[in-house]
């Protein structure tokens, strides 16, 4: 029985995508075959940023707070998922094919984005309520402020060190193991850090090409193991075209929700008068909750799937992207939610195409070296050209 | 102390001559001082159910100052606000407007983006069936309650002459529209008491008459209390069966127009001390 790393996935930072190597081979089948990936994976980045820029536009667009601690919320939501992966065990519910997996996921997600939307009511609830009449740069230092402070009370919780996403498990009975195994099949052992965290280490308890004899399995009972498992890698292309593919049916549904619904007749009297909307019967303290919850819920499914992908959450993992989800607001023109998909989007192609383009057609090689300032100029150039962004209007001064 | 308020109340119904019924609103002896100003000073003002009530006094004397404390949009200092036979003083403003207080506002504060309609349907109470849930999964619980509140919305349009503005951003429509669909969309609330900033400031004198006619129209057909502040004395007289007079944040008189009129406490306070 030996012992084996815990597999890791890809890089943390989509920047993987540097050290893909490109064919040198001219001609415009090749170069598009190249381009591809960088596509996809453009529109996988994408999607989260546009996850994650929802929050930012809908709790600017209804308060007008620059709200800094929502990539927190967008971590948080990615570490509960993290816990929910590796703790719950739903794998092991007897379902067929990649049935319990997929309940995995999906209970997951469900976790992350209601502690997420929880998390954000709670610290609009004490944080960010208390100075909503002190003015914007109070709240908004405010904000900033918080966004530090869950980032510490994670550290103290979980740990700077970043830990690996865990590979979906499919599980097995030993009874049911073939004569031969054909995969590796394990069992974790969990030991203590010298820092007092646990750890699970995943050991081979059975190698791929062992005979299951009788022996064998007298053996794994004898240490109490009846189940064990093989890890399932998740294909990132699949699993972003997956979460494209959700924040295609969900960014309408929210759309809908804030344009027809009574809520969101009441999201947008509170963001055009909110002292008019108290005194016509709306609550608006309730009203920026919701807000608050519908952005972060949305944020903690983006974590989920950032993770998912990228591979590691760690108490920074919503600091880059939630910069750069607020980049994507702002192009897209914030307070307006088609703008915060389309400017996640557009970000998230940029950040890999352009680079691969640059590198490809103008010969610059450290050009994904460069790919976050490739964004931000990016930024800068779309707001030189259209300072509201590409949805936004013009404010009206009040009189 | 709250017994003090509470005959300074009594009080101030007494010399309305009026008081059989228990009154629908009633200030009792508010005050609010903002550090060392006092903008309302003990000011008492009680209403009839379908009493149509006027508040006028120099600029300054504190009317919007009280229509603020009687909202709820400012908290008093001292004192209480009674409304529908409870003590409102401690709710918040949106829950005194969903008990049926519903105000309009001296300088528009329609929602400018959303539409006439969006306007008027965003207060209007839901009915069944139009909860998140039912929303979300498009239930026709749900759509028929959307059609429900379309149709109160538009026939409340209708009924000030706004219906062919219906799909309009309220921005866009013309001022005297727009205050009107302030009306409109404090109608919206099912009000019992409607409180009326300056309804007609900015209006030219044909339409301030039809606006006269309008709000005298809907108190019969809506059994509403209206307290109205307005500048222009033709108009509170023309209309108002009582009226308060404010100056300095205090009470200086309080009648029939006819009373006021002659007061000639108001007629200093209007044309300055040396008029007498």
């Amino acid at each position: 029985m030996s012992l084996v790393a815990a597999p890791l996935l890809a890089a943390p930072f989509p920047a993987a995508g540097a050290g893909v190597p490109l064919a040198t081979a001219p001609g415009a089948v090749g170069f598009f075959e190249d381009l591809l990936p960088f596509l996809l994976n453009g529109f996988g980045l994408g999607a989260i940023f546009a996850f994650i820029a929802l929050g930012y536009t809908m709790v600017y667009g209804i308060i007008k707070l620059i709200n800094f601690a929502h990539g927190e919320f967008f971590m948080f939501g990615a570490y509960v998922g993290y816990f929910c992966l590796r703790d719950l065990e739903l794998e092991r519910v007897a379902l067929p094919g990649p049935l319990p997996i997929v309940l995995d996921f999906l209970v997951a997600l469900t976790a992350a984005a209601f502690a997420a939307g929880l998390l954000a009511v709670l610290t609009e609830r004490l944080a960010y309520r208390p100075v909503r009449k002190a003015g914007r740069i109070a709240a908004l230092l405010t904000a900033v402020g918080v966004s530090l402070l869950l980032q510490n009370v994670a550290m103290r919780l979980w740990g700077a060190q970043a830990r690996a996403f865990p590979d979906p498990k499919a599980w097995s009975r030993v009874a049911d193991l073939p004569e031969v195994a054909r995969d590796d099949w394990h069992r974790d052992v969990a030991f203590h850090t010298d820092a007092g965290a646990e750890i699970l280490e995943p050991r081979v308890e059975v190698a791929a090409g062992t005979r299951v004899d009788p022996a064998l399995r007298e053996a794994l009972a004898a240490r109490g193991v009846d189940h064990v498992y093989r890890t399932v890698t998740l294909d990132r292309d699949a699993l972003q075209a997956f979460v494209l593919l959700a924040l295609l049916l969900w960014a309408p549904l929210l759309w809908w929700l804030v344009k027809r619904t009574r809520m969101g007749k009441a999201m947008r009297a509170v963001s055009e008068d909110p002292d008019a909307a108290r005194l016509m019967g709306i609550p608006l303290d309730r009203v920026v909750a919701a807000t608050f919850f519908l952005g972060a819920f949305v944020a903690g499914v983006g974590g989920v799937a950032y993770i998912a992908t990228y591979g590691k959450v760690f108490p920074l993992v919503g600091f880059l992207p939630g910069l750069k989800a607020f980049v994507a607001a702002v192009i897209g023109g914030i307070g307006s939610i088609p703008g915060a998909i389309l400017g996640g989007l557009i970000l998230g192609v940029t950040e890999m195409v352009l680079p691969f383009l640059l590198q490809r057609l103008a010969g610059w090689e450290e050009a994904f070296a460069w790919k976050d300032a490739i964004a931000f100029a990016f930024l800068i150039l779309v707001l030189v050209v259209r300072p509201t962004g590409l949805f936004g209007r013009a404010t009206r001064e009040k009189v | 102390m709250a017994r003090l308020a509470r005959a300074a109340g009594r009080g101030a119904g007494a010399r309305g001559g009026r008081a059989v019924s228990p009154p629908l609103f009633e200030t009792r002896a508010v005050t609010k001082r903002y550090g060392g100003l006092t903008a309302v000073r003990a000011v008492s003002v009680r209403l009839e159910p379908g009493e149509l009530v006027g508040l006028i006094g120099p600029n300054g004397a504190g009317k919007t100052t009280l229509f603020n404390l009687i909202t709820g949009a400012d908290t008093v200092s001292e004192g209480r606000v009674w409304f529908a036979g409870r003590d409102v003083t401690a709710l918040k403003d949106y829950q005194r407007a969903r008990l049926g207080m519903a105000r309009t506002f001296q300088n528009i504060r329609l929602w400018p983006d959303m539409s006439a309609l969006d306007n008027v349907r965003a207060v209007l109470a839901p009915g069944p069936g139009s909860g998140a849930v039912a929303a979300v999964l498009r239930l026709p619980a749900f759509r028929r309650s959307e059609a429900a509140l379309t149709a109160r919305a538009e026939a409340l349009l209708d009924r000030l002459g706004l219906r062919a503005h219906a799909d309009a951003r309220s921005v866009d429509l013309p001022y005297g529209e727009q205050r009107k669909l302030e009306i409109c969309r404090a109608l919206a609330l099912e009000p019992r008491l409607l409180l009326l900033d300056e309804p007609a400031a900015g209006m030219n004198p044909a339409e301030k008459a039809a606006l006269m006619a309008t709000v005298e129209e809907l108190r019969r057909e809506r059994n509403l209390t209206i307290l109205v502040i307005e500048h222009d004395m033709k108009f509170v007289m023309g209309i108002c069966e009582r009226i308060y007079v404010l100056d300095h944040g205090e009470e200086i008189a309080h009648g029939r127009p006819d009373e006021v009129r002659a007061d000639p406490k108001v007629i200093e306070a209007y044309l300055g001390g040396g008029a007498c």
